[in-house]
């Protein structure tokens, strides 16, 4: 089946600023997609661009095998958005809003809906001026949700919302992958990224860095080992592919690469360890290291 | 604790100067401008006294307030006059301008939230936005008493100059005030600003009323005209000035009082539980306009019938005024043959074509500002084309102006019919009606190219509409050079309801304005849209 979005050299200049240096990713079906970067990488410009709010400086964007600029009607047919900071009407409510943008694209107020204001426990009858920006992105997320679409974009949907709440968005986001739907998400909440997305793109000033499933990327960086033992420990610091070694007696601390992690586990075997804890790296070790030790050169 | 918070008030000042210095621009040239301008327009003395006859008929006191002109009439005595009340609402516009922005405008936008956060009280923060205001009207009140001393206006005394500028300084900020005490009532920043208009229209127009019904004591009730009660360069009766001072101290009490009171990021006025689903009404761009916009476009119907009304109810006394004294025909008729109430009839009607412009470049204004607001990306999302949401905002814009002017002058001709012992036809106020259509809809338009292609320059369009008003309030009156109308759109068309209309005018500004929207929808297409 063909990719649902594909993203192809993108560039956007603002005046002699670079927003986006030449992206490239695929958003394929049924796959939750995590874009993820800092503040001011260039993910919001990235999604208003695939929204056809920005113009392309060079490069292609297509969704649903349409342009992104020139069909951005008919694509937006097909999609949902949730912006990551959402601005409604100040004297309308939020149960008007989510109508007016359900009937904007074509649809109903329907039993989904109530339902999902129910799991979402939204007041729709409030003004909008009132609403927490946490309520606000709850009128986008079930107007996005109940609009029944192909394509989710969502841009930070979860940055205003309590644990609750956004524990009932993971499980409707889950039941609209599992109907067949196809995300992409970005943020900067990476265990909500790392619980949901199926592929990654790490993303720095205006480039990605890094695609992958996240099994890939852990496979480029190293395992945090913590160790008692009961005989004298080894000698670690003379194994290659050791990193930021504490040891102290019979404690040890350290990273460890994928490609010594045979040597080191034979070697602590030999001190028989009386606790061994290994942690794979967590997204956010990932984020840091892409972000510490990669420089991007950033006048290219 | 200070009194004042002298980093706030430097930092207001920062992001304030070019609205400072174009109001004070703008208010200072009509002063000192039109002053230096007012004793080539009535050398002799018959003239003045025709001119005070004039001046002081119903129709023209219902235009600019109570008459206290004083036997000798000089020069300055009728600029004192004719100029102080327009002069006075200019500078409380610019007053609201800066007050609603500074007050519920930062609160809205989270600034406020974060400086009571640091070490400063909800008193220092009002205190400092009325520092502001004070520091502004103080500049004013300056600017205006030495240009006015400076060009000495046959008849004008020291103490006159300086009674005119400190009048329009101390109305001034007594309307700045006015809004700070609106800014704690209303919620939000647009309803604050509706409510401070409406209250200087309301009191306006009870000075109209007041003083076309003849009933002197209601003048006083009209708080915005109270600077007319003072003969300025007539008797010059400073005693009121007091009035005007406990106004300042008063309304300041009361939005400290208030301020005291109230929840921040919330107005005094509780906000009821809305509807849980949208209504059929509301479905698609247009509706949602109607539904945002409509409360402001039934003020203004609403405000400009009465208006209208109050004029045309004007119109006997000023019909019979004619009629018994030849000279002051004569003044108001200028060169032509017609008759007082007709030419009365030609300024009100580029006045109100001017007016009706105005709710639609607002509402062509409102694209751009909800685009930067972030209110329409999540109607971008949507399957809704620009070219939709542009035509949308842009008929709205227009439709609204239209009916504004029509109600404009369909209250005047209820005022006259009402009043008038031969009334008007209404196919006066038709010819009045189509022969402002058009360059209205150049200004409502033409605003739309400016906010399809440039919407930084946004603010120009009332440069333009100032200037369409100076030419046609005191075109005649001043004699100015008739090029500086022609630089907008009013400027083409002949006097209606007197002229005919001039249909191949018409024609072609109607087909540059069709031009410009085109212009202006085929940039909208093409640009980025800018949020934040």
């Amino acid at each position: 089946m063909a990719n649902v979005m594909e993203v192809s050299g993108l560039t956007k200049n603002f005046g002699q600023f670079h927003a986006l240096k030449g992206i490239s990713f695929e958003v394929q079906p049924g796959e939750v997609f995590g874009y993820i970067g800092p503040n001011g990488a260039g993910k919001s410009t990235t999604i208003r661009t695939l929204l056809g709010i920005l113009k392309p400086t060079a490069g292609t964007a297509q969704i649903f095998g349409q342009d992104a600029w020139r069909d951005a009607v008919a694509i937006h047919r097909r999609l949902a958005y949730v912006p990551g900071d959402v601005y409604l009407w100040p004297n309308l409510t939020g149960g008007e809003m989510i109508d007016l943008l359900l009937k904007l694209g074509g649809q109903k107020h329907s039993a989904e809906t109530d339902e999902l204001i129910e799991r979402f426990e939204l007041d729709p009858s409030k003004k909008s001026r009132t609403y927490s920006k946490g309520n606000r992105q709850k009128v986008a997320l079930i107007a996005a949700f109940s609009s029944q679409p192909e394509l989710l974009i969502l841009d930070e949907p979860t940055s205003g919302l309590d644990p609750l709440n956004e524990a009932t968005f993971q499980a409707v986001l889950g039941e609209f992958k599992a109907n067949g739907g196809s995300t992409l998400l970005s943020s900067h909440i990476l265990s909500e990224v790392e619980r949901l997305a199926d592929r990654i793109a790490i993303l720095r000033d205006g480039q990605i860095i890094e695609t992958g499933t996240l099994a890939e990327m852990r496979h480029l960086t190293a395992t945090t080992v913590t160790v008692k033992t009961i005989q004298p420990l080894p000698d670690l610091s003379k194994v290659a592919g050791v990193t930021g070694l504490q040891a102290s007696g019979h404690h040890a601390a350290f990273q460890v690469s994928g490609d010594a992690l045979a040597q080191v586990t034979a070697l602590l075997a030999q001190a028989q360890p009386e606790s061994l804890t290994a942690e794979p790296p967590t997204l956010e070790d990932l984020f840091l290291h892409y972000y510490r030790e990669k420089p991007v050169n950033a006048h290219d | 604790m200070p009194m004042i918070d002298w980093t706030l008030f430097k930092l207001l000042l920062k992001k304030d100067w070019v609205k400072f210095v174009s109001f004070l621009v703008g208010i200072v040239t009509m002063t000192v401008g039109v002053g230096a301008y007012f004793p080539t327009l009535y050398h002799t003395q018959a003239a003045r006294d025709a001119m005070a006859v004039v001046l002081q008929s119903p129709a023209m006191t219902a235009l600019f307030g109570p008459s206290k002109l004083a036997r000798p009439y000089t020069t300055a005595g009728l600029f004192g006059y004719e100029m102080l009340i327009w002069v006075i609402l200019v500078a409380v516009v610019a007053n609201l301008s800066i007050s609603v922005a500074n007050s519920r405008g930062d609160e809205e936008r989270g600034i406020v939230e974060l400086l009571l956060a640091r070490a400063m009280s909800r008193f220092q923060w009002l205190n400092t936005l009325t520092a502001e205001l004070l520091l502004f009207n103080g500049i004013l009140t300056a600017l205006n008493g030495f240009g006015l001393m400076l060009i000495g206006m046959p008849g004008h005394t020291i103490g006159g100059d300086w009674l005119f500028a400190g009048l329009v300084g101390l109305t001034g900020l007594m309307f700045g005030l006015i809004s700070l005490v609106m800014a704690q009532v209303f919620g939000t920043a647009r309803n604050t600003t509706i409510g401070a208009y409406l209250f200087v229209t309301l009191s306006y127009l009870v000075m109209v009323l007041a003083t076309s019904l003849q009933a002197p004591n209601w003048t006083w009730a009209a708080i915005v005209a109270w600077g007319t009660e003072f003969g300025v360069y007539s008797t010059n009766q400073r005693g009121p000035v007091a009035l005007l001072v406990l106004g300042v101290l008063g309304f300041y009490a009361l939005a400290a009082s208030l301020l005291a009171r109230r929840d921040l990021d919330a107005g005094l006025l509780p906000d009821r539980p809305g509807a849980k689903r949208a209504n059929w009404t509301l479905k698609g761009p247009l509706t949602l306009l109607v539904r945002t916009q409509g409360l402001t476009g039934v003020v203004w119907l609403v405000m400009i019938f009465v208006f209208g009304y109050a004029y045309g109810s004007a119109f006997n006394l000023m019909d019979n005024l004619a009629q018994t004294n030849q000279v002051v025909s004569n003044v108001i008729a200028g060169n032509g043959g017609h008759t007082v109430v007709m030419n009365f009839l030609v300024i009100l009607t580029m006045l109100f074509g001017i007016l009706s412009a105005v709710p639609g470049i607002m509402v062509m204004n409102h694209l751009f500002s909800d685009e930067k607001k972030g209110y329409l990306e999540s109607l971008h999302a949507k399957p809704v084309g620009r070219l939709r949401l542009f035509s949308g905002y842009a008929a709205f814009g227009w439709v609204l102006s239209v009916a504004v002017l029509a109600a404009g002058l369909l209250g005047m001709y209820v005022g006259g019919l009402v009043n008038m012992t031969h009334p008007l036809a209404l196919s006066v106020f038709g010819r009045a009606f189509l022969g402002m259509v058009a360059p209205m809809t150049v200004m409502v338009l033409g605003q739309g190219l400016i906010i399809g292609a440039l919407p930084k320059l946004r603010n120009l369009i009332w440069l333009l509409a100032y200037l369409a008003f100076f030419d046609g309030y005191f075109g005649h009156l001043l004699k100015l050079p008739t090029w500086l109308g022609k630089l907008t759109p009013y400027g083409w068309m002949p006097k209606v309801p007197v002229a005919a209309v001039d249909w191949t005018t018409s024609l072609w500004l109607l087909s540059l304005a069709v031009i410009l929207i085109l212009f202006g929808m085929s940039w909208y297409r093409r640009r980025d849209l800018e949020i934040g």
